[in-house]
């Protein structure tokens, strides 16, 4: 069962349209060691910033976040950080839909949210509802709701969990 | 109430009469198809992971086997023969090394207009111009396990095109400037809904290459109420009967983008963002080290008969190693019968059989330090070998005209 309420400090806005892979830069796109990863994290933003990072924390990004097609050291990256979930105005069409298929990250459409969050702001996030709460700022933002079908999937740990357990009960239901 | 074309396949495939953007519906696509991709083995171990035994509804499935063509390992040789027999053993069928799938499942008749289709390769948007809505997935493994899956249905913005290409401009720079225009979100979550007389004017090779890449602008996919162009097109692959379905006239439309064709120059998209589209003009003279025509965005007879028209009696740059793929075996065979085979070797380029390979850097990878003018699909760091590499994603002319040069140039100089 997914944790959907989750609190965490806003680590980074990200640019409008971002490139998940510059998380760890062109350089480094096949490299899968989480260590390796969380020391290449966001060399070319800020030096040091696995260090600055706690788990849970979120990343923030403006629309279009997600562009392009993200190869794998870019989850394991983020898992190694600890980032609790990614929260932006909006995403690419395949970013939520690729998160929900890993059940990672957690992630929320929330107009408007990169103009009224700050770095480091604490914030009290529900993915499944889509409410923000900011709790540095005292403000209530509402995001899009996750849908219900993506809500299951994301329960049962994601695409590959959620199709052996529909393939399973079609094959209980038939040998009852 | 009047729908899109769009809004009435979604509402026939989940089972309704209406649906509108931003509705929620369970579809079952009328085709799904998947290719041999980079990690096959890894690609279909969910399957066995999940306990799928079979696939659901086979007959409307189609396994490509289009990239690693031809094989380059024993290792690839064996994992390739194991996944073919997976699926003969499911009853899917396997269409191998006749071409990209992409266009090959125009050409051998599976897509039909009005149809739903689904792929895990967003470049199945070339098949949109047949009046056909091809959506690609990011959950295969759903639809070939269960048959049916969840979309949200995209709003359509309304693209209409005015005038006539000039000599020496494809599709494939309009679609270019659109996306000069559009930058990378301003499609986002949306579908483009090409019309107007330029869009009539221009031939289906052309409307296939302007719509493969659609994403890249944050679009969902494209598509085209099928004028008789495009009914011609597709009556000559027979297959299955269909219906062809039609926007109303009076449908909504999200936003609307007009661009006027006539006095269009090439455009190219710059290293390393597919998105940054610019004139050719800006870039004429940068030296090249090799020159690709050929995939799913290009190298179909009319981008062949273009390269052919600039090459002719022309020889390729020494310096310059010039690969052009057919991106299918029937348009290899036309090319052929043109003579379009014939002039292309004497200029000297390496003419390969129909291939993903090339695009993805599979064959003639790029070495440090190189710059390549490409028809594929992709222009990112790394994309077709090395990531010191850089590439210019362009029309068939500029390829063309490059070869000859050594560095980029404008194919309308030898029209």
């Amino acid at each position: 069962m997914a944790d959907w309420v989750r609190q965490g400090r806003v680590a980074w806005i990200f640019e409008e349209n971002f490139v998940p892979d510059d998380l760890m830069g062109a350089d480094n796109l096949t490299v899968e060691d989480p260590e390796i990863l969380k020391g290449l994290a966001m060399k070319d933003y800020e030096s040091g910033f696995a260090e600055k990072v706690q788990p849970g924390d979120f990343f923030v990004g403006k629309s279009n976040y997600g562009y392009a097609r993200a190869h794998a050291g870019v989850n394991i990256t983020m898992k190694a950080l600890g980032i609790g979930g990614i929260i932006a105005d909006s995403f690419t069409l395949g970013y939520p839909a690729g998160a929900a298929n890993n059940a990672y990250p957690l992630v929320l459409t929330c107009p408007g949210i990169s103009q009224k969050v700050s770095r480091w702001d604490l914030l009290e996030v529900d993915f499944k509802s889509g409410v923000v709460k900011n709790l540095t700022a005292e403000e209530i933002i509402q995001g899009i709701p996750t849908p219900e079908d993506m809500v299951r999937m994301i329960e049962v740990g994601g695409l590959e969990a959620d199709v052996r357990r529909n393939l399973e009960a079609q094959k209980a239901s038939k040998s009852t | 109430m009047p729908m899109t074309i769009t809004e009435k396949i979604l509402a026939r495939v989940s089972g309704t009469s209406q649906v509108k953007p931003g509705d929620r519906v369970k579809v079952t696509p009328d085709l799904a198809m998947w290719y041999n991709s980079v990690n096959t083995e890894h690609f279909f171990a969910p399957l066995e992971r999940v306990g799928a035994k079979k696939v659901a509804d086979p007959e409307k499935r189609i396994f490509f086997i289009d990239h690693h063509t031809p094989v380059k390992s024993v290792e690839y040789a064996n994992v390739l023969n194991k996944v073919k027999k997976m699926h003969q053993d499911w009853g899917v069928r396997v269409v191998e090394r006749m071409g990209i799938g992409h266009q090959v499942m125009g050409e051998m008749g599976a897509v039909r207009p009005g149809m739903y289709i689904t792929h895990f390769d967003s470049a199945i948007v070339s098949m949109g111009c047949l009046g056909l809505l091809p959506l690609p997935t990011g959950e295969l493994l759903r639809y070939m396990v269960e048959g049916s899956g969840y979309v949200t249905v995209p709003a359509t913005i309304k693209v209409v095109l005015n005038g006539e290409l000039p000599k020496g401009v494809q599709g494939r720079d309009v679609w270019l400037r659109i996306l000069a225009e559009a930058g990378p979100s301003g499609g986002r979550g949306r579908i483009l809904e090409y019309m107007g007389p330029g869009y009539e004017g221009m031939d289906m090779d052309s409307r296939m290459g302007m719509m493969n890449t659609t994403t890249y602008c944050g679009a969902v996919s494209a598509i085209a109420s099928p004028d008789q162009k495009a009914l011609d097109w597709v009556d000559a692959h027979p297959g299955e009967p269909y219906e062809a379905v039609y926007s109303d006239p009076d449908a909504h439309y999200d936003e609307e983008w007009r661009f006027d064709l006539s006095g269009m120059e090439p455009y190219v998209a710059i290293p390393p963002k597919p998105y940054d589209a610019r004139p050719l003009r800006e870039v004429l003279g940068t030296t090249i080290h090799q020159a690709y025509l050929g995939s799913c965005a290009s190298g179909r007879v009319e981008d062949l008969r273009l390269a052919a028209q600039v090459l002719k009696g022309q020889q390729k740059h020494p310096d310059v190693r010039v690969n052009v793929v057919p991106t299918s075996n029937l348009i290899m065979q036309e090319a052929a019968r043109e003579g379009i085979v014939t002039t292309l070797v004497e200029s000297g380029v390496f003419l390969s059989s129909p291939s993903c390979d090339y695009c993805f850097g599979n064959a003639s990878p790029l070495g440090d330090g190189e710059v390549c003018v490409s028809t594929g699909t992709l222009n990112i760091t790394g994309r077709m070998g090395s990531t010191k590499a850089q590439i210019y994603t362009v029309n068939a002319g500029v390829v063309a005209a490059s070869a000859i040069e050594g560095k980029i140039a404008d194919p309308r100089d030898y029209l």
